[in-house]
């Protein structure tokens, strides 16, 4: 059995609900990822694995312990919030001992623990520090060493990085991933930052409405998104809409405007939705599809066109490797491998 | 939390039965005795007689003082407005270092007893007060000007008493008030004036108008800035309701004064209030 | 992006803080006085009506508002965090109501609530005790302190309780390690304006203190209708600079604007 194990969690504010039945297993040592847009429920689920908000209906389930009976400051969960939540009126060392110091570990043992997790963080010499006089990155840090120092049963991050620069915040992926993986603690991230989820996480959930649409490795869940929602969420996708004029041994015969193409896949339907990533389509001197350039995008590390085509509006990157932009308004041939497109159910 | 749901009653319950001891409890017990009668032979009678608010209602005496003490309130309440209001803007304009200091002399008398400063102004105003003999000095005038027992004295003083509240509600909207609109107004073209009168002014009338309510309100119950510098010539409400109780004993109709004052004000303060949202209700949620 | 006030605008100001301020001068000028009568301009300067506040019944009169005040605050403040809890962190039928009621004294008129209380306390054998005195205060100055306590609670990060709650501590634990640490400059500050409001108490508190319980501004203000002379003046400037350190204090603990944002609103 999971160590995590969320059946059916339910929770209603009002007349809107946030969370709708969910479901989700989390074995031992693994980092989840719940990730979606604000408002999808992602939250309040990790405010009902912490004990915060009493769910409507379902269960929370612990290496097979149900916790409805257990109060939060019972269930052993170290949690991490966005806004770190220091406590501002103690130092980083009071802080980081306060989880401890509720535990009745003597002073002595306190102390040497507050040196490793201070360490296991970088932040040796910092214990006398008020929260105020740290950066954003130490604080954050400061809150990962305090819900880590009480060997807790799972760490619960709760958008963690939101608050960080950009820099600081690609940073602090790597290194609470080798934290994580370091002090193997189950972990579930909530964040609404894709990129973030991808890198960190052993599994990403995305979650839309209340429910988890689709929960997969990372790879997968990029190349394989279940439903246009999650093509979208998770990285650029051209979506496009098209007829099935042939089908057979796992491949398909599309057609879009007067376009035909093949792609790999299986479908019941006439017509289906497609999903291709805008870095799987390139530039072919014959055959492919006919685009035209609208606008093409400088993004430093690539180039961004956007161009019109038979197919609707599609979007494509291409590594910038050196070589001259494709001029606005030029005649292009588009071309992708026959695995690049995914057929969308729903 | 997820607690009982008894908690926040058993949290509440004492200051409620402070509250239920020392306040509901007074107001009944005093519009009870707003029903009873009196005379200077037998002194308080009970029973429910409405004599004490028939008078107050119908007869001269009264009307003049309920006349005077709401004009004099809505008097203030405008002064206090009309310099109030700019002085706010000023203090919104100045450097921060400034602002703070001088926002405590204008808001920091608020502290300072009503009647120090009541005092203050009975010292200034007297025959031989500042004023005067400044007036005297520059030879504006001959023979000292009368400003004590008089309306003017009474005006000016309870202006410099609650100018300060106005100030503060006007601040506090101002605070709200984003920087970037008017720079945003100035980019588009318009003067000073205008992002003035089309901008700033739209934005704080909350902070102008619920100002003059309070003012207008401290001023129509004050006591003893008038009692002070008006004397008894210019009774107002407060005073006439501390005779009736303190010097003639008649208490049914100190009381009746009173609920009369308290059913004027609750009636000002909700109708004004509910104008007010109405008028403001999409623009300021 | 300051804009410059004009010369207009600072001439005005300039005339708004004189009138602001000149009747607290001319009080402390007159009170420094030689003579036996107030004068202006003053002729010579003494410290003889300061001298004579020592002997005079000024000084009892200060120690009773001093006891009322003291007791008020505190009492109005350990009323008003338990109820403040209530209002900020649970949503219950009649909340609304409650909060309304806790602000109501600040709508009604205080020569009303002298009134009204001066029948009740007579009716029930409290006129002229203390315990009557620093209740009918409490009622008044309890709309402060629970402005204040709401205010700075519903201010806190409950993430911040909530760490502490995940992390072991008991609700009684978070409120003593966590919360009230968090929360005590605003009661502080509301506190110290609860004590001054209640001080300076004179429209009240006329009806309901009695000879024995006279309060300072009662006994001030029984004076000044008979006759305002440099005695008066010295005991104004006295509470002027006693009002001015408070002040200051207050600044400190909260922001004197934020603070006095809840004494006007009704």
């Amino acid at each position: 059995m999971a160590f995590l194990d969320l059946r059916g969690l339910t929770k209603r504010f009002g007349g809107t609900i946030a969370v709708d039945g969910l479901d989700l297993s989390v074995d031992r040592g693994e980092f989840v990822a719940l990730l979606g847009p604000s408002g999808c429920g992602k939250t309040t689920s990790l405010h009902m694995v912490a004990g915060f908000v009493e769910p409507d209906a379902g269960t929370v389930r612990i290496d097979g312990r149900d916790m409805a009976p257990v109060p939060p400051n019972r269930r052993n969960i170290g949690v991490v919030f966005q806004s770190y939540a220091l406590f501002p009126h103690m130092t980083v060392a009071e802080n980081i001992g306060f989880g401890m110091e509720m535990r009745r570990v003597p002073a002595a043992e306190r102390a040497v623990r507050i040196g490793e997790a201070l360490s296991l963080v970088r932040l040796d010499g910092y214990a006398g520090r008020y929260p105020r006089q740290l950066s954003g990155g130490q604080q954050q840090r400061v809150a990962l060493a305090r819900a880590l120092v009480i060997r807790p049963d799972l760490l619960l991050l709760d958008e963690p990085l939101s608050n960080l620069d950009a820099k600081l915040r690609e940073e602090m992926r790597v290194e609470i991933r080798l934290i994580q993986r370091q002090v193997n603690i189950t972990t579930i991230l909530v964040t609404h930052d894709q990129a973030e989820a991808l890198v960190m996480s052993d599994r990403v959930a995305v979650m839309d409405r209340g429910r988890i649409v689709q929960i997969d490795r990372p790879v997968q869940a990029y190349d394989c998104p279940a439903n246009a929602f999650v093509s979208n969420f998770l990285g650029r996708a051209n979506l496009i809409r098209a007829a099935v004029v042939n089908r057979g041994q796992g491949r398909l015969c599309l057609r879009a405007g007067t376009s035909e193409f093949e792609i790999d896949g299986s479908t019941e339907a006439d017509e289906v939705t497609v999903s291709i990533r805008p870095e799987r389509i390139g530039f072919v001197e014959t055959g492919g599809i006919a685009a035209r350039v609208k606008v093409s995008l400088f993004m430093g590390d690539q180039w961004l066109y956007r161009l019109d085509s038979d197919l609707g509006g599609l979007t494509v990157c291409a590594p910038n490797a050196g070589g001259a932009r494709i001029a606005d308004g030029a005649p292009v041939r588009l071309a992708w491998p026959a695995d690049a497109a995914r057929v969308l159910n729903g | 939390m997820a607690e009982r749901k008894t908690t926040p009653y058993l949290l509440s319950a004492p200051a409620l039965l402070v509250y239920s001891a020392f306040l509901a409890a007074p107001l009944i017990a005093v519009t009870i005795l707003s029903f009873n009668t009196f005379t200077m032979a037998t002194g308080i009678q009970p029973g429910f007689s409405l004599a004490n608010y028939a008078e107050v209602l119908t007869d001269d005496y009264f009307h003049r003082i309920f006349l005077r003490t709401f004009g004099l309130a809505l008097l203030v309440a405008a002064i206090a407005a009309l310099i109030g209001t700019p002085e706010a803007y000023i203090l919104h304009r100045m450097a921060p270092a400034w602002r703070s200091a001088f926002l405590l002399v204008i808001l920091g008398p608020l502290l300072v007893s009503v009647l120090v400063r009541t005092l203050g102004w009975a010292v200034l105003l007297g025959r031989n007060g500042l004023i005067n003999s400044a007036l005297i000095g520059i030879g504006a005038i001959e023979r000292p000007i009368e400003f004590m027992y008089t309306m003017t004295g009474v005006v000016v003083a309870l202006v410099h008493v609650l100018v300060p509240f106005h100030v503060l509600a006007v601040w506090a909207s101002l605070r709200r008030l984003d920087p970037a609109v008017e720079a945003a107004g100035l980019s588009l073209g318009a003067s000073q004036a205008t992002v003035l009168r089309r901008i700033v002014v739209p934005q704080i009338m909350p902070g102008i108008l619920s100002g003059s309510l309070i003012v207008f309100t401290l001023a129509a119950s004050a006591f003893a800035t008038p009692s002070i510098i008006g004397g008894r010539r210019l009774k107002v409400v407060a005073m006439t309701a501390y005779d009736e109780f303190l010097n003639s004993q008649n208490w049914p109709m100190g009381a009746a004064i009173a609920a009369v004052l308290l059913a004027a004000t609750l009636v000002i303060v909700l109708g004004y209030n509910r104008w007010v949202e109405r008028r403001y209700a999409q623009a300021f949620q | 992006m300051m804009t410059r006030n004009g010369p207009w605008a600072l001439a005005f100001h300039a005339l708004f803080v004189g009138f602001i301020l000149a009747p607290l001068i001319v009080v402390c000028l007159v009170s420094f006085t030689t003579e036996s009568y107030l004068s202006l301009p003053v002729t010579g300067v003494s410290l003889r009506w300061f001298r004579a506040i020592a002997g005079s019944d000024f000084i009892p009169a200060f120690y009773n508002s001093l006891y009322v005040a003291t007791a008020a605050a505190t009492i109005a403040l350990a009323l008003s965090i338990p109820a403040a809890l209530a209002t900020a962190r649970w949503r219950f039928p009649g909340r609304d109501a409650l909060t309304a009621f806790f602000l109501s004294p600040l709508m009604v008129p205080h020569i009303v609530l002298g009134v009204a209380l001066l029948k009740f306390l007579s009716d029930i054998g409290l006129s002229s005790t203390y315990f009557g005195l620093i209740f009918a205060h409490v009622i008044i100055v309890m709309p402060f302190t629970l402005r204040l306590a709401l205010a700075t609670l519903t201010g806190l990060d409950r993430a911040v309780e909530w760490a502490a709650w995940s992390l072991g501590a008991s609700h009684g634990t978070i409120f003593r390690r966590v919360t009230l640490p968090l929360i005590l400059p605003g009661l502080a500050g509301g506190w110290l304006l609860a004590f001054i409001q209640s001080f300076d108490e004179l429209t009240m508190t006329v009806f309901v203190a009695a000879p024995s319980t006279m309060t300072l501004p009662v006994r001030m203000f029984n004076y000044v209708t008979d006759n305002i002379d440099p005695l008066v003046a010295a005991v104004s400037t006295a509470l002027i600079f006693v009002t001015i350190l408070l002040m200051i204090a207050m600044d400190r603990f909260y922001g004197l604007d934020r603070l006095l944002a809840g004494k006007g609103a009704r």
